[in-house]
């Protein structure tokens, strides 16, 4: 397989964010203001306490700016494939000698560059210097959770795949993205500590692969997790990718069939 | 203000109405959506308190209280002022001067002419639950004195986001691309909401 045509996909998607500065920093702004509230929210909620529970207030702060700011550079668009069924565009990307997943990826993957270099690293550092966050348990920890937030990334992508492979057969897809976002905010630990979750849901959220996308790489980082339980991690992450490309895949040939295009 | 105004709003809010449920099972499933994703949050902060006692002396009834304010009147005003809401894309794609030739007045016809009404089902939907979940739990006595308040607040809260609206609107005139400075100056201007609402909460005598 040709790797440099996707090369080029990632950079034009690169290129293309690069293009409404003063819009990208207001998007900086909030997702700043937005750490910063969750962060407020939890100072006030822990009153001047060390830890409730088993959890520190630090362990709180650390998971909200990696998951927050994982959450910037993780967007995927939901619509990438529904846009170009109901625009028709995507009988021309059918004709394309080149595999059109591979460019949707590398679509995402241009875009999640610039944010991670653009936009999680500025906000990074000015989270680091007010809010603070705890330093990685260890730097095979550190490199354990890079490795994770890696196949993190995967997890959300695969189902973002799936979902858009549905547009296939339903004309609008939005209703079901929003669906998945509801599940993905309450269940990923983005807008809440899983640790604060309830016992019975923290068992439903066992069998889920929403806490595989941020949650698993902030419990590496923060040294929760022993090697038997990392290893473990970075299995389940595999396995969930694995299960929904394959699932998407089957989609994506029964759909390429009765393909109706609405417009265009 | 022409005699017609109310006709020509009625004529409006029907094709409207029409038009946004012409196909059914969408504006159920997307109407749900809204739903849901505005409940992520109450969802939230229901599993939060579930772990703390109380927010800077607020308990979970009083924070769903003050947040059924906030999807109520959000529901009413997105009735109006959807027109301003999409502001930017009716600039963009010309439509601006069409309303601009029209023989009625501008504002006029950006309220009447537009109304989400999956997001006001969506977010009133939630206001009026929330509202009878909290209702009877926060210690206010409801008699006509208290109910008069209660709708007086309503209405200052559609009216004060309805201005906000209009401003972030008016900025559309001379920026290209909003999106992310809309939505920064929504959310500083709903969190000043906020605390506007729950002094006037406050005068419920909590």
């Amino acid at each position: 397989m040709m790797i440099l045509p996707y090369l080029a996909f990632a950079k034009k998607s690169f290129l293309n964010k690069s293009a409404y500065r003063f819009d990208h920093i207001m998007g900086i702004l909030n997702t700043l203001i937005r750490m910063f509230i969750f962060v407020e929210i939890y100072r006030a909620l822990y009153g001047g306490r060390e830890a409730v529970g088993d959890v520190t207030f630090s362990m709180v702060t650390t998971n909200f700016v990696l998951s927050i700011g994982l959450d910037a550079v993780f967007f995927i668009n939901d619509f990438y494939l529904p846009n170009k069924i109901q625009d028709g565009s995507i009988t021309t990307e059918m004709l394309l000698p080149i595999n059109f997943h591979g460019r949707m990826l590398a679509d995402n993957i241009g875009n999640a560059a610039f944010m991670l270099i653009f936009h999680f690293m500025p906000v990074f550092f000015v989270s680091v210097f007010f809010i603070g966050i705890e330093s990685p348990a260890s730097c095979f920890c550190l490199l354990a959770f890079l490795g994770s937030s890696v196949l993190g990334y995967g997890v959300l992508w695969s189902i973002s795949f799936i979902i858009q492979m549905m547009s296939f057969w339903l004309i609008n897809v939005w209703s079901f993205v929003t669906f998945k976002n509801v599940l993905i905010n309450v269940l990923s630990g983005s807008m809440i500590p899983l640790w604060f979750m309830p016992d019975g849901i923290k068992q439903i959220m066992y069998f889920l692969p929403f806490s595989s996308i941020y949650f698993t790489p902030v419990q590496i980082y923060l040294g929760k997790l022993n090697n038997a339980e990392i290893v473990k991690g970075f299995l389940v992450q595999a396995a969930w990718i694995t299960l929904f490309i394959f699932l998407g895949m089957r989609l994506w040939k029964k759909g390429q069939k009765k393909l109706i295009v609405q417009g265009g | 203000m022409k005699i017609d105004s109310l006709h020509l709003a009625c004529i409006y809010t029907k094709t409207i109405f029409k038009s946004w449920f012409q196909y059914r099972a969408n504006a159920i499933l997307s109407s749900l959506a809204v739903f849901m994703r505005e409940a992520t949050g109450i969802i939230v902060i229901y599993f939060t308190m579930m772990n703390f006692d109380s927010l800077n002396g607020w308990n979970i009834s009083e924070l769903l209280f003050l947040y059924s304010l906030l999807f109520l009147t959000y529901g009413i005003m997105i009735l109006f002022f959807t027109g301003l809401r999409d502001f930017g894309v009716t600039v963009r794609n010309g439509n601006f001067d069409r309303l601009i030739l029209r023989p009625r007045g501008l504002l006029f016809q950006l309220i009447f002419s537009n109304a989400d009404w999956f997001a006001a089902i969506g977010h009133g939907g939630l206001g009026i639950a929330l509202f009878i979940i909290s209702a009877g739990k926060v210690g206010i006595v409801w008699n006509p004195v208290t109910i008069c308040y209660y709708v007086l607040i309503v209405i200052g809260g559609v009216l004060i986001q309805g201005a906000i609206f209009l401003i972030i609107a008016t900025l559309n005139i001379y920026l290209l691309q909003t999106d992310s400075l809309k939505e920064l100056f929504y959310w500083v201007c709903v969190s000043l909401q906020a605390i506007l609402l729950a002094y006037s909460v406050r005068g419920f005598s909590f």
